[in-house]
C-alpha cells in the first residue's frame, strides 16, 4: 500500500518543480532560465536514484508539459529531459567505480549539454545568435542549486523503507 | 525452497522490455525513439500546424485553474520578496521622488491647461469622439520561464470575451497583446518578444517608427525617419497605424544603448501580476476570411523571426 503511494512521488516532485519554473517570480532572464532547468535537475536526480520510477515516457511527458507551460516550441525541454535521464542512468551504472567527484562532473556536463541543446535549438529556430552569457549564468546557477535540491529530495529517502535492499518478503513453499 | 519476492511496486519495472530484448537495448531504443519524436515536434512547431496550437491551448486551459491556485498560494511569498527588494531601494529613491513630485506638479498644471485647449479645439473642429474601450482585468498565472518566448498566461479567456489581438495593459503602460485564447485562459505576447512589431509615435515631434521586440528587456526602434528628432527620455505611444492597436496607448520612454535607440517599457514586464485586456477589435479581426488569408500569406513572406509563438490562432503575427 505504502509502496503504491510512493510510486508517483518522483513524478509529483518533478511536476512541482515545473510549476515552480513557470511561476512569475520576477527575476532576470538568466534566473528564469535557471529555474526552468530545475525540472531537468529533478529528472537527473531521480534517474540516478530511482530510474524505475522515472521511465523515459514519463520524462517525455514532463518535458512536453514544461514546453507547453513556458510557451516555447514543443519538444525542446523534452529533449533536454531525456538527455538528463539518459545521463542519470549512465551515472547510476558507473558511479560505484568513478566516485562522487566524477559524478559531480557528470552532473555539470549533463546540465551543460542540456543547456547547450536548448540554446542550439533556440538559435537554430529563432535565426539569431545564442545569448551565451545568459546560458552560462543559468547553468552556473543550476549547478549551484543542484546540491540543495538533491539534499532536499534526499530527505524523502526514509520513506522508502528498504530502499535498495534485497530482502523483502520471504515466502516458503 | 524459499523464493525471494520483490513485492514493492516502486521497484517493479513499469515498462518491462519486449520478450527477447535485453533491458539495455530496450532502454536505448525507447530513449532514441522519444528523442526522435521530440526533435520531430520541434520541427513541427516551426511549421505551426493548427492541431499543435489547439492542443497547446487545451492543455493551458486545463492547467489554468491549478496555476491560478498556485499563484494565489505563493503570492505572499512573491510579495515579500518584492517588498524586500523595494525596501532596499526606497531610501535612495525618496529624495529623487520628492524632486520628481515637485517637477510633476508643474507639469500637471500645464497638462490641465492643454487639456482645456484640446477640448475647446476639438469642439471647434467637430472632432469625432473616440469610443471608450471596455476592458477586463485578469491575473497573470505564469511567467515566461525561459529565453524563447516573452509570453505569459492570464486566467481569462473566450468566456470572458477575450479574443486574439486584444491589447493588454498594466497601470503603467502597454504589456502586449493576446495571441491565443482558450475558454478560460489566454496567452499574452509581451512587447519585448521577438515576434512583437508595434507601430509607434515618439516624442513631441510625433516621429513614426516601429518598435521591434528582440527578447531583450528593451525593444528596438526601427524604421525611424532620418530627419526625426528623437531623444532619450521621449515618450513612446502606439500610433494606431495598421489597426493592430488603438492609438495613444502608452508604451514607455526612449533610451539609448550604444548607438541604438531602444524603448524602456513603462510596464514592469518582469513583475506582471494583474493586467487589463482592452476589448479593441484589431483591423485583422474586421477583415473577411478571404482578406485575412491574403494578409496571412503576405505576412508569412514578411516574417523575420520564428513563427511558432504566435501560431495558435493563426494570422496576427507580423
Amino acid at each position: 500500500m505504502m509502496a503504491a503511494l510512493l510510486a508517483p512521488l518522483p513524478a509529483a516532485v518533478t511536476i512541482l518543480l515545473i510549476i515552480a519554473a513557470i511561476i512569475p517570480w520576477g527575476g532576470p532572464a538568466w534566473a528564469e532560465m535557471a529555474v526552468a532547468l530545475l525540472p531537468v535537475c529533478g529528472i537527473y536526480f531521480w534517474s540516478v536514484r530511482r530510474p524505475q520510477l522515472m521511465p523515459a515516457v514519463l520524462v517525455f511527458v514532463l518535458g512536453i508539459m514544461l514546453d507547453v507551460l513556458t510557451h516555447g516550441p514543443l519538444g525542446i525541454w523534452a529533449c533536454a529531459g531525456l538527455m538528463a535521464a539518459l545521463a542519470g542512468r549512465v551515472v547510476r551504472r558507473v558511479q560505484p567505480r568513478i566516485g562522487w567527484t566524477s559524478s559531480a562532473v557528470c552532473l555539470v556536463a549533463t546540465l551543460a549539454a542540456s543547456t547547450a541543446l536548448v540554446g542550439a535549438l533556440e538559435a537554430g529556430f529563432a535565426w539569431r545568435p545564442m545569448p551565451a552569457l545568459l546560458y552560462a549564468q543559468a547553468l552556473l546557477a543550476a549547478c549551484l542549486a543542484y546540491p540543495l535540491l538533491a539534499g532536499l529530495l534526499s530527505l524523502l529517502d526514509p520513506l522508502w523503507p528498504a530502499a535498495d535492499g534485497r530482502s523483502l518478503f520471504l515466502r516458503g513453499d | 525452497m524459499t523464493q525471494l519476492l520483490e513485492h514493492d511496486t516502486y521497484r517493479r519495472d513499469a515498462w518491462p522490455p519486449l520478450p527477447g530484448v535485453r533491458r539495455r537495448t530496450h532502454d536505448t531504443l525507447v530513449f532514441g525513439l522519444l528523442m526522435a519524436v521530440s526533435l520531430g515536434l520541434v520541427v513541427a512547431s516551426k511549421f505551426e500546424p493548427p492541431v499543435l496550437g489547439m492542443a497547446r491551448t487545451a492543455i493551458q486551459d486545463a492547467a489554468a485553474p491549478l496555476l491560478r491556485a498556485v499563484t494565489v498560494a505563493v503570492a505572499p511569498l512573491l510579495n515579500a520578496g518584492r517588498m524586500v527588494a523595494e525596501w532596499q531601494s526606497i531610501a535612495g529613491e525618496r529624495n529623487k521622488l520628492r524632486e520628481e513630485n515637485d517637477r510633476l506638479k508643474g507639469w500637471e498644471a500645464r497638462a490641465r491647461a492643454l487639456e482645456r485647449q484640446t477640448t475647446s479645439l476639438a469642439e471647434i473642429a467637430r472632432v469625432v469622439e473616440e469610443p471608450r474601450l471596455a476592458f477586463v482585468t485578469a491575473r497573470v498565472v505564469t511567467g515566461t520561464g525561459g529565453p524563447f518566448v516573452r509570453a505569459a498566461l492570464v486566467d481569462a479567456g473566450r468566456e470572458h470575451g477575450l479574443k486574439p489581438g486584444y491589447p493588454v495593459m498594466t497601470a503603467q503602460g502597454l504589456a502586449g497583446r493576446i495571441i491565443a485564447a482558450g475558454s478560460n485562459s489566454a496567452r499574452l505576447l509581451l512587447v519585448t518578444d521577438y515576434n512583437s512589431r508595434i507601430p509607434v509615435v515618439i516624442g513631441a515631434g510625433a516621429a513614426r517608427a516601429v518598435m521591434q521586440g528582440d527578447n531583450s528587456p528593451l525593444p528596438r526602434i526601427a524604421y525611424l525617419p532620418p530627419d526625426s528628432r528623437v531623444q532619450p527620455g521621449d515618450d513612446v505611444f502606439t500610433s494606431g497605424v495598421g489597426g493592430l492597436f488603438p492609438r495613444g496607448l502608452r508604451i514607455g520612454t526612449v533610451v539609448e544603448t550604444g548607438d541604438t535607440l531602444r524603448v524602456e517599457p513603462a510596464a514592469r514586464l518582469d513583475r506582471l501580476d494583474y493586467v487589463s485586456v482592452l476589448f479593441s477589435e484589431s483591423l485583422s479581426a474586421l477583415l473577411s476570411d478571404e482578406e485575412r488569408a491574403i494578409e496571412a500569406r503576405a505576412g508569412a513572406g514578411r516574417r523575420l523571426g520564428p513563427s511558432w509563438p504566435t501560431s495558435a490562432e493563426g494570422g496576427l503575427a507580423r
